[in-house]
């Protein structure tokens, strides 16, 4: 099995007349980074509750590692796959910040002990250590997501999802997220980090994405490849990635740059060669 | 001077042992009619300072002036000021806060999720009403807030759950535009918008500051910031680190130390400097200028 997810004719609604998502079919390789992109409304978010059995599909199916997603498995797919949402006033359960990051480890009997190193470790990775003793009410937005992250990624699963979840942190926090990640996937070449975001800049590094259009798969593959079929993309009121968008200018110019070069590093270094 | 921000310090939980100091001598001056961002890292204090501008948070020392109302909770210093002072001004007590709050609308993040009335219309009346504005005028000032910001009449009767996630934020932003406050403050209202929902709030932003009214922003988002605000002013650790403008901060050369995110425009720019980019950028602000740039360069 060398898929993390697979996701069957996948439909669901909320009530009859509106479908929300219509026949969705699309595999995730395990150890990919995978982006889930598309617009308010595309249908993004219902997928990530459906994948955390949080609602259940009207039809089709989902496997998580090859186990069905159901009422049966639901708890042995839970300690391999764990989502952080956008609100995190939505999901912070325990009373101060340490409550919060062992509330899943308790859930996972892991002893005392450990428990107290993995919530040290993971606490100061995202950096809140010094944050420990405080309540939600003290903790501002940013610093709030960065516990619910600390508090998923405690629990070395196979599967992360993040439902925008750094949103509401400021760009210097993002990139601490994004080096936390790379680092425990460069750890765990088997765990697999599937992102739904806006930001076209992050699904053009990822290693495949997917572009989601009222409810149904309007596009997925590699982002070189996606993105360059630039009037589909216009068409349903995307961006085009800016290191694409430089590249296609030049090369109207006839300045050709080479497909590898994907961040705004590597063609900056390029052009001044 | 609409609102006027005096050494303004801010201290959460005082006297306890996680006593905090959010706000270290803030001063700063915003004019009628003006269209300004705050921006700065989470923790910098920026969501603490908006507080003050209604009352929702007293300065612990220091006072925040909003026309004629003066904000804060130093007692030494209301009994100076009101000495002072003219006639007209008045301390903020409780009494009065509603008089504040009618003229400083406050959008939180995610305002969608405070919704709560079982219509849309209803929703939105329940601030005039809350101001003890009468039925009638209140229904009026709902009806036309909710034109303003684009929802059309055959929602009124809807129940606001019903709605997308933008739609959603546009009814919450309806419901403080029927107070009609004079000072819009909105806290990351761009946040978990796609490019186009974020326009069309931004475009909505940008025709209610056409009506006269001041726009103060809390965001993340720069390039909000470059397309829209005149005035930035820069928080860092509960002080004002500077004020300026969008062209301005954004070519600095030391931009990176702000940790701000800046646009990747600039970011790009920054970074062809870094690398050895031989040609003049400092005034190349459009992608087209930047495009030609590098031919020129490559051709030579």
């Amino acid at each position: 099995m060398n898929e993390a997810l697979k996701v069957k004719n996948l439909c669901f609604n909320y009530d009859e007349n509106k479908e929300t998502l219509v026949n969705l079919s699309f595999e995730v390789k395990k150890g990919d980074y995978v982006t889930l992109i598309g617009h308010n409304g595309s249908g993004k978010s219902t997928l990530a509750k459906l994948l955390t059995y949080l609602i259940t599909p009207s039809s089709g199916e989902i496997y998580v590692n090859d186990l069905l997603l159901n009422e049966e498995n639901i708890g042995k797919i839970r300690r391999t796959l764990g989502i952080v949402f956008q609100n995190p006033d939505n999901q912070f359960i325990g009373s101060t910040v340490e409550d919060d990051i062992a509330f899943g480890l308790e859930n996972r009997n892991i002893p005392l002990n450990d428990m107290q190193k993995l919530v040290k470790e993971y606490s100061k990775k995202v950096n809140m250590e010094n944050y420990l003793k405080k309540e939600p009410s003290e903790l501002s937005g940013g610093q709030k997501q960065r516990v619910a992250i600390a508090g998923i990624l405690a629990l070395n699963l196979k599967i992360i999802i993040f439902d925008e979840a750094t949103s509401m942190l400021d760009p210097e926090g993002v990139e601490d997220i994004k080096h936390l990640i790379n680092e425990m996937r460069e750890k765990d070449p088997e765990l697999t980090f599937i992102s739904i975001t806006h930001d076209i800049e992050e699904a053009y590094l990822s290693d495949y994405c997917i572009i989601l259009n009222k409810g149904r798969i309007y596009k997925e593959g590699k982002p070189n490849e996606i993105f360059n079929e630039i009037d589909d993309i216009k068409r349903i009121g995307l961006d085009v990635p800016f290191v694409l968008k430089i590249k296609n200018a030049l090369k109207e110019k006839n300045i050709f740059i080479n497909d590898d070069i994907k961040t705004i590093e590597d063609l900056a270094k390029n052009i001044c060669k | 001077m609409q609102i006027e921000v005096n050494n303004v310090t801010y201290t959460y939980n005082k006297k306890r042992f996680d006593e905090f100091e959010a706000l270290k001598g803030i001063s700063l001056k915003i004019d009628k009619g003006e269209f300004v961002a705050l921006v700065g890292k989470t923790g910098s204090g920026k969501s603490t300072l908006i507080q003050t501008f209604n009352g929702l948070i007293l300065p612990t020392s220091g006072y925040v002036k909003v026309d004629d109302f003066i904000v804060t909770g130093d007692k030494k210093l209301k009994r100076q000021l009101l000495k002072k002072e003219s006639k007209e001004v008045q301390i903020l007590n409780k009494k009065k806060a509603y008089l504040l709050r009618k003229k400083v609308g406050m959008v939180f993040q995610f305002p969608e999720y405070q919704l709560f009335a079982d219509t849309i219309l209803k929703d939105v009346m329940f601030g005039p009403l809350n101001f003890k504005v009468e039925e009638n005028l209140a229904k009026e000032k709902s009806i036309n807030a909710l034109k303003s910001v684009g929802i059309d009449e055959s929602y009124f009767e809807r129940n606001p759950f019903e709605l997308s996630g933008g739609e959603k934020r546009r009814v919450a932003i309806a419901g403080i535009l029927a107070s009609e406050p004079d000072i819009l403050i909105l806290d990351e209202p761009t946040a978990g918008l796609d490019p186009n929902g974020k326009k069309e709030i931004m475009n909505l932003i940008k025709d209610i500051h056409k009506e006269g009214k001041t726009i103060i922003l809390v965001t993340h988002d720069m390039d909000v910031v470059m397309d829209y605000v005149d005035k930035i002013f820069v928080l860092n650790d509960g002080k004002l680190l500077e004020e300026t403008t969008p062209n301005i901060l954004f070519n600095k050369e030391n931009i990176l130390d702000y940790s701000l995110e800046i646009p990747t425009f600039y970011k790009f720019k920054n970074l062809l400097k870094k690398y050895g980019f031989c040609k003049d950028l400092s005034k190349i602000n459009e992608f087209n200028e930047l495009i030609d740039i590098i031919c020129e360069d490559k051709n030579d």
